[in-house]
Formats: C-alpha cells, structure tokens, sequence
C-alpha cells in the first residue's frame, strides 16, 4: 500500500475537464491481486485532456464529454487498462508483468531499470527496512539479501556492523562496501576501543548508522565489479546506495506529516551454560577469595566466604545460585520517535523534505552505563527554476551520545560476572555501599571486582557529531542530455572520554585476606581523551545523454563524468595517569603526574575520469561499458595512474517467445568488471614515531620525551615506493526468471571474483627491522552463487502469502602469496595468553582465515600421547586445525502474510559452517564455572587410550586434589589442547518477527489521516546454536568489524532479544 | 547553456593541469622527514628498548629458568615459566622489540656515524648492537644476522650462534680501532656526557664476556686482562629512572606500579636461590647469612626468607598465601644492568683457573664476590670481612673451578640480572642438579609436605610437573623460534628441541 501511496505523484498531468454535454460516471479501481481499492490511479478519458485522481477509496467520478466513453486507468506498476465507461463500474488492475520494470538507481545515480541490467542489484524498500524498528539500517539487511553477511559486534546499543558482500577479499582490513547517499559517499567512523580497552567494542560514530531508517525510500546493493566501477576504487567491496526520502504530492493535498514512534525492550538472550554442582575454589579446595568454581561439591551449608574486614565477614549457603548472572542483566528500553513533513509547493516546482527523529536506548546493564542517543535533522529541498534547471540540497545533522561498558580483563564487569562462583549471589551486591561491595573487601582480590562497582567507576563516553549532505545543479541544454554537478560533503567528529578509577587500597581494616591482599586490586587510574575530526569533499561532474532511435528500438545511454575526492582526517590524543580524585573527574587536568598529547593528521586525494555506455535494442539486449581512470594521492607519484574497464550484457530472451502464463520474464546476464584500489595514507615513505618501549603485558613502559630527553624511531612498518594499484576483476553470470505472472521470482548469479596485488601490510620477521611491510599481496578468490526466490504461493482478494528464500555459498582460497614471503603465512589475528595461542592466518591455497593453535599428538594408531605427568603433549608450534572462520553457506527465509490490513512476517536465518574463537568458552573452563567442567564428575581419571612418547601405557591419574584437574582443562584444553578455544560457528537465527495492522481507510480518513498502521515486532527471537556452542551468540566479535572481526569473541557482552511495538500515522 | 558547458570544460581542464602538485600530499606530517634525524635523536629510543626487554621480560624469565623465581600463591601468570615451560608466542614481543626498535634504531645511528665519521656514536651503537646479538643467540641458540635488517629480504636466513659471536666479535674490534677515548657521543643514558672513553670500556668488557661464553682462545682474553681497560663500575642504567608512569625501571614498572590496571603478584623467591643464601644445617639453624640476601628479596610477612617450590603456586594451600612469600627488592629507580664489575672479576678468575693460575683465580673470585656485595650497596668497609666469611661457605677449588665459580656467580646475579644468571647457568653447569626434586618438598595435595629443608645448598632441583618435553634434572637450553620470526619467515629453521645446548653450553 505505500507504495501506491507514494506514486501519488506519478500522474502529474492531472487536469480537471469542463466539457459541454455529458454523462457522469463514477467507479472504483481496485488491485486484481488482493482487491484493495487503487489510491492515486490515473483516469483519462480517451481522446480528450479530462481525468483525475482516484481517491482513497479508490473512487474516481467523471464527466464524459459527449461521444467519448472510452476510459483510460493506469498506475505506475500495473498494467494500464481502457475500458467503456459505465456508471458504478469496477475496475481491477492487473500488477505489471513483472516487477523487473521498477527503476533502480545504479552507480552515480544514474537510474535504470531493473530488466536492463547486466549485474546483480537487489533493492530493498523502506517497509522491509523499518519493520524490525531497528536503529540502524544495516542490521536490518540481515538475512534478507543474498550474498551480504551481517555481523554485530556486539548487541550493546549504538555499536556497529559489519557488512560483508559476497565474502572476504581484501585481506588488509576493510571489507566493508561504499555507502552513497543520495549520490554522495559516507564515510562510515567506527570508533573502536583505544589499545587500553583491547578494542573491546565499536561504536558506530558516523557514516550509514546516523540515517533515521524512516528517511530511506530504498536501499540498493550492488554486488559486483560490473557494477561498481563507476564508483571507482573505493567500490571493490560492493556499495549500498540509499535514496532518501523527498517532497511528494499526497492525493489532494501538498504536503504530508508522518509520525513514527516505537518502544521496545530488550532482555539477555545468550549466555554459557553454566554447572550447578561445585563451587568457590581452586584445584578442588574450597577457598574463600577464589574467582572460580573449582572447590568441592556444593551441599547446602553455611559457609562464609570473602577476606575478614573489620572483625565482619560474609556468609551464604553454600548451594547454587543458578541464575546469579542472569539476574545481573536488566531490560534495557529502547524508545525512538521519528516525524516527517513532506511536500511540494503549490506551482509543484518546489519539493521539499524535513525530518527530525529521537532515538534512545539503555542497555541491560544495570542502571544508565550502556546508553545510545540519537538525533537526527534531515532536509531536502529541490527547485526547479525554469524547464532546464533543477536545484537541489541536501542537509543532515545527526548528533549521538554513546555510554559503553567496554569488556576486558582488569575490573571489567564482564570477568565480574563470568568468573564470579556459582554458590554466590551477584544481585545482593548491587547497593555498593559496603566495604564487601568495592575493591576494599570484595570476595576476590584476583584483578576483578564486583561488577555493579566497575560499571559505576569506569567511564567511557564519547559524544559524536555528523553533519552531511549535498548541493546539486541539474542542467538540461537539450531534452537528451542533463549535466550535473554535485558538492557533497560529510563531516564527523567526536569526542570520545574514557576514565578508569584510583583504587587506592591499604589493607588497614582487612583482619584476614586468605592469602592475597585487596591492595592487589591497587590502580592509579587514568583519564584519555580524544578529539577526532573527519571530512570528506566530493565534486562531481556528470553528463548524461539518453535518446531513442530506430524507432524507438535502439536505447542509448550515455555518461561521462569527473570524481574530485579529499578525505581527511586528524585527530588528538591525550591520556593523564595517577588520578588525583579518585573516581568521577574524568578531566586531564585529573592527573597527578605527566600529562602526554599526540596529534596525527591523514590527508588523501583521489581524481577520477569515468565513462559508460549503455546500448539497448528492442527491449531485448542491453550492453553496457564502463571504463574508470583514477588518480590518487596515496600511491608513488610516477604509478598513481590506474584505468579499470568493464562490460555487461543482458538479454531478455523471453522477448522472443509470445505471452503466456508460465513464463513471463526472463533474462541471461553477463558481466566483466574490473575495480583497482589505492594504498591508505603515507605508505610509500619511511616513517619515525617518537619513541617508546614495552614491557611484556604493559605498553609504553618507557614513553618519551624521557628525563628530558626525545627520541625517534623507525615506523614498525616499512612502506614502498613501488606499490601498484590493486586489482579486482569479477565475473558474473546471472538468470533472472518470472514464472506464473509474477508468482514466483528467481534470481541467480554465479561469480568469480580475484583480487590480485593487494596492498597489504605483510607481518614480516622483525628481524628485517620492521614488523610489517607494506607490499603487493598475491591473489584472492572468491567464487560463489547467490540465489533469491521469491514466491507468492497463495493470492486471493484478501489474502496474500508471500514466501522468499535465499542462498549464497561462497568459496573463498588465498590462490597465492608474494613472491618474498617464499611459501610462507601470514597472521590475520591472533590471541595468545601465557602458553596458549590461536592464529587466524591467510595461508596459500587455504581460505582466508584458517586457523591456528597447539594440538595434541596421537600416534599412528590415534592413542592420545602424553607427557610424564600424565597430561596430553602438545605440539611445540602451532598447528593447522583444518578448520577456518568461512560458512559454507548461508541463507534465509522470510515470509509475510497478508488479511485484509493484518500483516504477519518473519525472517530466519542460516549459517551452515565455520568456526571462531570464543574467549568465553576458556573463561568457562578456566573458572570451572562452566558445564563442561563436570566431565567425569570431577572424579580422578586416566586420560583414556592415552600413551608415553615411548609408547608404554598412561598409567598416572589426573586429579583434582593436586590440581592436576583443574590444569588439564587450563593447560590441556580437555585433551582438546588449543582446539578448546575454537567453536562451530553455525546458526539458525528466528531474526524477526512483526505483526503489523494496517486500520481500514474508512475509519482512517475519518480521522483526517491517511493511514495508521500499529505493529508489534520481535528481534532476535531465537537462535539455535551448533550443539558445541553452549557459550555465546556466535554473530558477536570482538575485534571490530572486519576481517579482524571474523577471528571470533574476547568476552563479549551477550546477545540481547529486543520486542516492542510501533506507531506509525501519516496525515 | 553553452557558457555552462564552457565553464564545466575549464574547471576539468584546471583541475587537470594541476593534478601534479594537488596529488603530492603522501608524506606523513606525523612522521618527522629522515633527514631531520640524528645519532641524539634516535639513540636514547635504542637504550631504552633494550633496558625495556632486558631489564623486564628477561630478567623475569631468566629468573624463574634459574630457579631465582617462583609464582606467589594465587596467581598463575608465570606459572609455566616456573615449570622450564617456554613457548613460541611468549617471547615474541620481546624478539620483535629487541629486532625492530633496538637493532633497527641502531642500524639507523650507525649509519649516521658513519657518514658524518662520528666514530663515538659509532662505537656506542655497535657495543649495544654487539650486546643485543649476544643475548638474542642466548635465547635462541641462532638468529638471523648477517641477512638481518635489510628492509629487501622479507625472509632472512638464520645464522648460527658461533657465527653470530664471531661476527660481533669482529664488529666490536672494528669500531675500537676507528674510535678514539676522547671522541665525543651522542646523547645517551648509559654514560651520560661522557666521551668514548667510557664506551671503549665497555666494549672490552663485553669483549671478554662475548670470547669466555663462547670458549674463545685464552690468548685473546689474556691479553684483554693484560691490558684491563674495562668500567670502574658497574655498565648500568641507572640514575635516569623517574616514579612516574612511562620514567620508571622497567621490572617495577610491570610488577609492582599500579600504572597498567590492577597489578598482580607473581615474582617470589624459590627456595633454591633462598637455601644457597640463608644456608641451614639440618635442625633449621642459619649456618650462613648471605648479607647481599636483603638487597635482593624481602622478607616476608612474618619477617622470614622462604622460597617456593618451581612448577606450583601453593594453590590449594591453606597456609602458605601470598605473604608467606618473599618478592624481589625492587624501586621505580632500580638500576637495569647490563655488565656488572664482578662479572668481569669472574671471568677473570676463570681465564686464571683455567690457565692453571689458581692463586690469581682465587683472588679474582674473591674480588668478584666482594664486588658483588658492592653492586648489593654493602659498605666496602664490611666487604672484605663478609667476603671471608662467603668464602668459608663457599671456597674456592682450582680443582672443580666451574662449580666455585658457577654457584658464586649464580648467586651473585640473583639481584642483579637474573638472565646472566640463567645463561652462565647453562654454560658453567653450575650449580646442577641435586638428587632432591621438587615433589620431594612439596606435592601440592598437603601442607604437610612442604619441607624446604631437604633443599640442599648450591644445587638445583626438578620442579613439580616439570615441562613434559624438558624432563627432569634438565634445564631448559634454548628457546623455541619467536612466533614473529617463525610463522613469518619461510627460514626459520626447525626447532632442535627445549634440551639441545646453544653452542657455547654443548
């Protein structure tokens, strides 16, 4: 239906006849398919300039002139029908052949019709994207188009996602597609967590997350190179176009007001499986201060538990608290209100567009700690002057304020509650006005604290600006040929604060400690800021010229254009230690010792020099060409030239077989594209940095300017000054089929993408004198098939059911490496903690991403071997697991169905494969907290089928008693050794839910709106987790996202279900 | 329209023409240009590198292969440290730091000196360069080197320890032969304001410990005693520490300020660096009191010297916490040593003992005791008289030298640099193995069991759950390849095994 309510517009040649003599005949078009009445169709009688408007009743009512009874009815996406006028008449429309008609806009702009390309495009509308109420329109991409993986960082509010477009291919980092809106790119800022934090989260500052949803019109993905090109280097990871919202015409009115407004709450939906039936301890003992479950079964005693402090200590029963973490959590609200005014002026040469929206989420974290706040203006307005020359801008303000609860090791809240015992309860520790409720004389002194205190005490809060938009010219010198300039701009800053407590602590009041001191828990604290600035310029020239010939067969269309980009940004850090108040003044002026500032400063240019071509013949054949030549500043200077071409074609060979009810459309495509990309910044000299120096956990021991002294030192990474441009070339076969009048849709594409050259920072033996070297990298690949199906298996007047699926498996292989690195491997991410690693590693003719850890050895007869105390014997390097972070596939389902104004629709989504690295599940056995660690009931054991080196019998039992136990889950990984940190990543994720009603245009008008429409949603509903996954969401990362961000978690905050409903009016 | 167009045409044109200078924005202005650079300006970043990684990560590591350190109760950072335990990621960083920001910085100002013939500056970076190869080859047995600190060869070769020793070797004759004592050095923080007389010193003392670690030929080291141009004291940096964050020495710096979050406790004393310096006769009756034992371990809780048992932390202790343990002395402004005077008197008394001058060896190794008791702040005054009594404890025999000189030396660098320690540890054999293991006076399931007692003086013992492929009454004799060299470098050559001797001990 909003559709039809948004193509008011569409019959603009609206006039009202005064004719002489004359019958009057009144009639109601409605939709073939459902029988809902046609608002805004277009009714002409033949022949003669008189016609109008249907109303929202779909009720039209005319004067014939005399001798005309022939009616014309049409509107846009249906097929245009001419019947004989009657009085009373009903006339149903039939929808278009096939929805491939529906224009799509393309690179630069430019629009086309969807039948005319050669290269996969899949649009979504602004229904698909608002329906989950999500706040940022990427998530609500998920599992909806073919091809594009969605992963979350985590689902604390306002943090950001990551968008991956048919797999992986730059291994330097960023994957993530070019977003343009409304023809002017993004810049899309994460703010990821400063080393101290160990980037534990990412914040979506700028970029595509300050869109209010409600704005978008549509939003397209565009896939391949062939369809990229235009866009030039910043491209090669596909592109996401979003047109916004603009003035319409509403029916008889000028203008519109809409108002959009949810509530919903969100509660914990993951968290590990803990066990229930040990508790406080360590190595089987019972202990008072341990962070752990490793003590004796629980049996319902009192016991006390924590240091003495001032002659008091605390007491419990010694029995599980089963749901002491996830009493923790809170339900966090979410609450978001968007209103739009929309519009054009009387003399229809002006349109204009204001929006303001207010967006405010809390965590479920206690209290206010884990907040996002958005607001965002939005305003367009377009003029056109004269029959020439269009006017246009556009105007963004968007402001964020952002509380995250960063989770690390140190007093983070996460460790708090993972590694608290599982006989204690966490919920009657809340009130933080006890000496047993803060570091003074919490239960553990072991580098954590009571979670409620460390989510009080640390503070980290960034405040975030963006102001983006454009201004634009549209010139038509003859009717064929429009020249555009266009100014876009976008500007981000922010100000991002972190503080971390004094814990200042003298033990003075602490009667017994058990064995480690409070004071342990001792920190001086510290204050950093950051003062971030980002900008981007665009200057684009664009001429375009289309024209029929031959009678209208040959279809010619034609650009040529210039891109001016600069992209800049600078920033300035400072960081102030030994707080002098201890908590809460979080100002550098804080700091009772050195005060340290750095600024940096990054400044690119790029010109590029574009042409396409696009011949079209009788409907049926479309070539398309585009070449791109770039410029850029971050290349050497005598190599900063790169020409890229591509060629599509498509053919709709049902334009050769008559009409007929089965297939209705259908389209071969191919396409050739080619895309290159530039370095980032200053990699082509030598830098110095001032220097420091680090000790094994601490960085920056030693920092300068030193007792006076400053000193420099070469860059850990070395540039070159013979890099050459990347290359990515992609072919495309694709299969567009209609079956049954539109019942069913099929797309399908079949690509080979490789990525060659890539500019790649290459870890390099330090020996060389530098960590990494900046260096053209081998080959990529990425092959793989898309396929979307749409049906509508059940349509009746007022019923409808539509079922979608889609499918993408993408195979990805490092097809080479340089040349210099003989054979060897590269380290993607890794984490490593005293004789533990795990390695994410791009190896040659593996996937990307393979992964890497110390195994056990078997012998040839597959006995476990095991060392003199009876322990599996790990292998002294690192080894290939067999296993790496790609699916195997993934897909979707989404389905909605349709009575009268009720709507129910939800989407489910697969991933088949893969694993990751879960932090969580080490925790889990570190601490004995969780289930897994019951194996054998924690009874003594000889690890079965298990031998020496020498090949005699294990004899030599594992413990718990002299902690052998405990270390052969630490150390040993349960004889899974490293393997122990890797889980399967695979899912089925119920993503959404919405079940929306539509009120009845009768009693909607009757309240001068036009349409009401109230749904109540559900995010996240459910996911069903590979049975080896009892841990964590396995969608979250850690690591920011990107390629990083695929190597898996480091104690992420859990995954959240969100449910609530909406309001949505429009007057 | 037309006039449109025109402009249109022009703005492209201008832009084009241009395009040269609007393009040649690539250099960094975070990053000062090359030319900009000086030996003062990158020199210091070398120094305080390589006191970061040697004066912190080694000598902590060092210190737990010695059995100069165990965990403290309740932690588990360093747990396989204390079990001979060794792995490719642990010491990564540390090869990376000492590779690429101290090897590299030097690169830079030796070349620098070079061409501005500075030959001071060229003489201080080469005697650290010689320093840091050294202590690379004694982790890793061998390291890349000749092919090393070419930005060109991603993948350089590794290069034996013998080779690596002689190159240095030969490194370090070269600049003493261009350098003069009066030439002038670049800023520094071990010798500040001093000329290269001090460095020439230095490096002939590094000499005589390059040429006795690797067994070089007595003739060279005699003459090297003969001319005895070696320090007046102890080559360490010291004097430029400062309490506040980013200034401090760099082992406080890590385990005991509270700048890096909440600061755990893992260095405590073992009780084998205890027992051979706070000597008990059977009864538990002191029958020696080493006097330097308060300059390098504090007391514990209850005022008493204990040590832990390699291989646990006393987790499931009910008795012996965190305070029954004794942590290392240590200040934000606590010296890092690099090469202290004793050592240089040991080895002095070794050259004698093995050149069967048992009287000069004698009163070498006296000298090197009371040095020793020196560098640990003792009055000299006292020095003489306590050095008698060590002596009594611990005589000298010409006849089994390596044992003499090895405890004494062992015990001497306890305080002072647990990772010489550890290497002369390896290549003397001294103290070795006693026929008591670690379970023998602990076994982790009784309190009870604990008995320090059985320690016997001088020796070492296998710790509890001693590292499978190490095995029992072994030390750990080399490091596995650095995770940053191996994973990267298609060179790497195979790992020989955590027992095989690094060329100098075979």
């Amino acid at each position: 239906m909003k559709k039809r309510l948004t193509m008011f517009l569409a019959a603009l040649f609206l006039c009202m006849g005064t004719a002489l003599a004359q019958t009057k005949v009144t009639g109601t078009v409605l939709s073939q398919e459902d029988g809902q009445p046609i608002i805004g169709a277009a009714v002409k009688v033949d022949g003669t300039s008189t016609g109008m408007l249907t109303d929202v009743n779909g009720k039209f009512s005319l004067t014939l002139p005399h001798g005309k009874n022939q009616i014309t009815v049409s509107y846009l996406g249906y097929e245009a029908k001419t019947v004989t006028a009657k009085n009373g008449m009903r006339v149903f429309l039939k929808a278009d052949a096939t929805s491939l008609d529906e224009v799509v806009v393309t690179a630069m702009g430019i629009t086309r019709q969807q039948k005319t390309l050669g290269y996969s495009a899949q649009t979504l509308d602004n229904e698909q994207l608002t329906a989950g109420k999500l706040t940022d329109v990427t998530s609500a991409m998920a599992g909806k188009v073919a091809g594009v993986q969605i992963n979350t960082t985590s689902s604390d509010p306002g943090q950001a996602n990551s968008v991956i477009i048919r797999g992986i291919s730059s291994i330097n980092g960023n994957n993530q597609p070019l977003y343009v809106v409304d023809g002017v790119p993004l810049v899309q800022t994460n703010f990821r967590g400063t080393q101290k934090e160990q980037d534990q989260f990412s914040n979506a500052v700028g970029g595509v997350s300050n869109i209010n949803p409600n704005d978008i019109e549509n939003m397209t993905v565009l896939k391949g190179a062939a369809a990229t090109a235009l866009y030039g280097s910043r491209a090669a990871n596909g592109v996401i176009i979003i047109t916004t919202k603009t003035g319409k015409k509403n029916g008889e009115r000028n203008f519109q007001i809409s108002y959009d407004g949810s509530v919903s709450w969100r509660s914990v939906a993951t968290l590990p499986k803990m066990q229930n039936q040990f508790g406080q301890g360590w190595n089987g003992k019972q202990t008072f201060i341990e962070n752990g479950s490793w003590g004796p079964e629980l049996d319902g005693s009192t016991q006390v538990y924590g240091p003495i402090w001032n002659h008091q200590q605390l007491i419990h029963k010694y029995e599980a608290v089963e749901n002491n973490i996830k009493d923790f959590f809170e339900s966090g609200v979410n609450t978001s209100h968007s209103v739009s005014l929309n519009g054009v002026s009387g003399d229809q040469k002006m349109t204009y567009y204001l929006s303001y929206s207010y967006t405010a989420d809390n965590g479920i974290l206690p209290g206010d700690k884990d907040t996002y706040k958005r607001n965002t203006i939005a305003t367009r307005a377009s003029y056109k002057a004269t029959d020439w020359m269009k006017i246009s801008a556009n105007m963004n303000l968007a402001k964020t304020n952002t509380n995250t609860v960063a989770a690390y090791q140190g007093t983070s809240f996460i460790d708090g509650i993972m590694e608290f015992p599982r006989d204690l309860s966490l919920v009657d520790r809340k009130h933080l006005n006890s000496a047993f409720d803060t570091p003074e004389a919490w239960y553990t002194p072991y580098g954590i604290t009571n979670p409620y205190w460390a989510i009080e005490n640390n503070y980290n809060h960034n405040d975030a600006k963006q102001v983006f938009g454009k201004i634009q010219a549209d010139i038509n010198p003859i009717k064929q040929l429009t020249l555009t300039y266009r100014f876009g701009f976008d500007y981000t800053d922010y100000d991002h604060k972190l503080g971390y407590p004094q814990i200042a602590l003298d033990d003075a009041l602490i009667n017994n400690d058990y064995g480690y001191a409070p004071s342990n828990m001792n920190q001086s604290g510290y204050v950093s800021d950051t003062y971030y600035r980002k900008y981007e310029l665009n200057h684009d020239f664009l001429a375009n010229f289309a024209d029929k010939y031959v009678g209208g067969k040959l279809d010619l269309n034609v650009n040529v254009g210039v891109n001016i980009n600069e992209r800049n940004r600078n920033y300035m850090e400072g960081q102030t230690d030994d707080l002098t108040f201890y908590s809460g003044f979080w100002q550098l002026s804080n700091g009772a010792t050195k005060t340290t500032l750095a600024d940096y400063t990054y400044k690119r240019r790029l010109v590029g020099l574009f042409g396409d071509v696009s011949i079209g013949w009788d409907e049926m054949i479309y070539l398309g060409l585009t070449a791109r030549n770039d410029w850029s500043s971050t290349l050497p200077k005598d190599k900063n030239s790169f020409f890229y071409p591509g060629a599509t074609l498509s053919w709709i060979f049902t334009r050769l077989i008559p009409k007929n009810n089965v297939l209705t459309f259908g389209k071969l495509r191919a396409a050739f594209g080619k895309t290159g990309n530039d370095a980032d910044e200053y990699r082509v000299y030598p830098n110095f940095l001032q220097a420091y120096s680090n000790g094994y956990y601490g960085s920056d021991l030693t920092k300068f300017p030193f007792n006076g002294v400053n000193a420099f030192q070469a860059s850990s990474t070395i540039g070159s000054n013979s890099l050459k441009p990347e290359m990515t070339t992609e072919i495309e076969f694709g299969l567009n089929l209609a079956l049954f009048n539109n019942r069913i849709n099929i797309d399908f594409a079949w690509y080979n993408r490789t990525t060659d050259d890539q500019i790649f920072t290459l870890p390099v033996d330090p020996s060389t004198g530098y960590s990494y070297m900046v260096t053209n990298f081998g080959k990529v690949r990425n092959r793989g098939i898309e396929l979307l199906v749409n049906t509508t298996p059940i349509q009746t007047k007022d019923f409808r059911w539509e079922l979608g699926f889609n499918f993408s498996k993408n195979n990805n292989k490092v097809v080479s490496m340089p040349e210099s690195l003989d054979g060897g491997m590269v380290n993607l991410n890794s984490f490593s903690a005293g004789s533990d690693a795990v390695y994410m590693r791009a190896v040659e003719g593996l996937p990307m991403g393979e992964l890497f850890t110390y195994l056990p050895q078997y012998t040839a007869d597959g006995k476990l071997i095991v060392d003199a105390n009876g322990q599996p014997l790990k292998t002294t390097e690192v080894k290939d697991t067999g296993k790496n972070v790609n699916a195997d596939w993934t897909g979707g389902v989404t389905t909605s169905l349709w009575y009268k104004g009720i709507s129910l629709s939800a989407a489910l989504d697969v991933r088949k494969g893969g694993y990751m690295f879960s932090r969580t599940k080490n925790l889990m056995q570190f601490t004995g907290n969780g289930e897994a660690t019951i194996y054998n009931q924690r009874r003594p054991f000889v690890i079965p089928n298990s031998v020496h080196e020498d090949g005699t019998e294990n004899v030599t039992p594992i413990y718990r008693s002299d902690g052998s136990y405990q270390t052969w889950f630490n150390d040993f990984g349960a004889n899974e050794v490293g393997e122990f940190y890797l889980i399967d990543r695979s899912f089925v994720k119920l993503r959404n839910i919405t079940l929306a009603y539509q009120f009845p245009k009768s009693l909607v008008s009757k309240l001068y709106l036009s349409d009401i429409t109230l749904s109540l949603f559900c995010n996240n509903v459910f996911t069903w987790t590979h049975k080896a996954n009892r841990y964590i969401d396995p969608e979250v990362s850690s690591y920011g996202n990107d390629l990083e961000g695929m190597f898996g978690e480091l104690y992420s905050n859990p995954a959240c279900r969100t449910f609530g409903f909406n309001v949505g009016l429009k007057f | 329209m037309k006039k449109l167009a025109i402009i249109s045409t022009l703005i492209l044109g201008l832009a084009a023409t241009s395009c040269n200078n609007y393009m040649d924005i690539n250099e960094s202005p975070n990053s000062p240009k090359e030319s900009d650079l000086n030996s003062s300006i990158v020199f210091p970043a070398a120094e305080m590198n390589l006191a970061g990684s040697y004066g912190d990560y080694l000598r902590i590591v060092g210190g737990y292969f010695a059995q100069y350190y165990v965990q403290t109760f309740g932690t588990s950072n360093y747990l396989d440290y204390s079990r001979f335990e060794q792995s490719a990621t642990r010491s990564s960083s540390t090869y990376t730091q000492l590779n690429s920001r101290v090897l590299k910085s030097l690169q830079l100002v030796r070349n620098y000196a070079e061409q501005h013939e500075e030959w001071g500056d060229y003489l201080a970076a080469t005697t650290l360069r010689a320093f840091t190869y050294q202590t690379l080859v004694d982790c890793y047995g061998e390291v890349p080197y000749t092919e090393a600190l070419d930005a060109t060869n991603a993948t350089p070769h590794y290069d034996d320890g013998q080779t690596v020793y002689n190159g240095i070797l030969a490194e370090l004759n070269d600049a003493l032969g261009k350098a003069k004592a009066t030439d002038r050095v670049c800023t520094n923080f071990l010798f500040p304001g001093q000329p290269a007389d001090a460095w020439i010193k230095f490096a002939n003392a590094l000499k005589l410990k390059i040429l006795s670690r690797m067994g070089g030929s007595d003739a060279e080291i005699g003459a090297l005693i003969e001319e005895g141009n070696f320090p007046a004291g102890d080559v360490a940096y010291q004097g430029c520490w400062g309490t506040e964050s980013g200034a401090m020495s760099p082992f406080y710096a890590e385990e005991f300020a509270t700048n890096w979050g909440s600061t755990q406790q893992n260095v405590v004393a073992n009780i084998a660096i205890i027992g051979s310096m706070q000597v008990k006769d059977s009864d538990g009756g002191i029958v020696y009191d080493d006097p330097r034992l308060p300059a390098f371990f504090q007391k514990n809780g209850s005022g008493n010297y204990t040590g832990g048992i390699s291989g646990t932390n006393f987790s499931t202790s009910s008795s012996y916490k965190s305070t029954y343990w004794c942590r290392p002395v240590a200040s934000a402004t606590m010296p890092v040593y690099l090469l202290t005077m004793s050592e240089i008197l040991f080895f002095e008394a070794e050259y004698y003992a093995r050149t069967g001058k048992a009287d000069k060896a004698e009163i070498a190794y006296g000298a090197a005791v009371a040095s020793s008791m020196a560098t640990a702040g003792i009055d000299p005054a006292q020095a003489l008289d306590l050095t008698v009594d060590y002596m009594a404890q611990w005589p000298y025999e010409q006849a089994n030298y390596k044992k003499s000189i090895g405890i004494a030396k062992w015990i001497a660098l306890a305080g002072v640099n647990p990772f010489e320690g550890y290497c002369e540890l390896r290549r003397l054999k001294y103290p070795a193995f006693g026929s008591v293991k670690g379970t023998d006076m602990y076994n982790e399931t009784d309190d009870a069991s604990y008995q320090p007692n059985k320690y016997v003086a001088g020796t070492l013992y296998a710790p509890i759950k001693c590292f499978g492929p190490v095995g029992e009454g072994n030390l750990l004799q080399r490091w596995p390849y650095a995770e940053s060299s191996s994973a990267r470098n298609s060179n790497a050559p195979s790992f020989p095994g955590y027992t095989t001797p690094i060329f100098w001990a075979q």
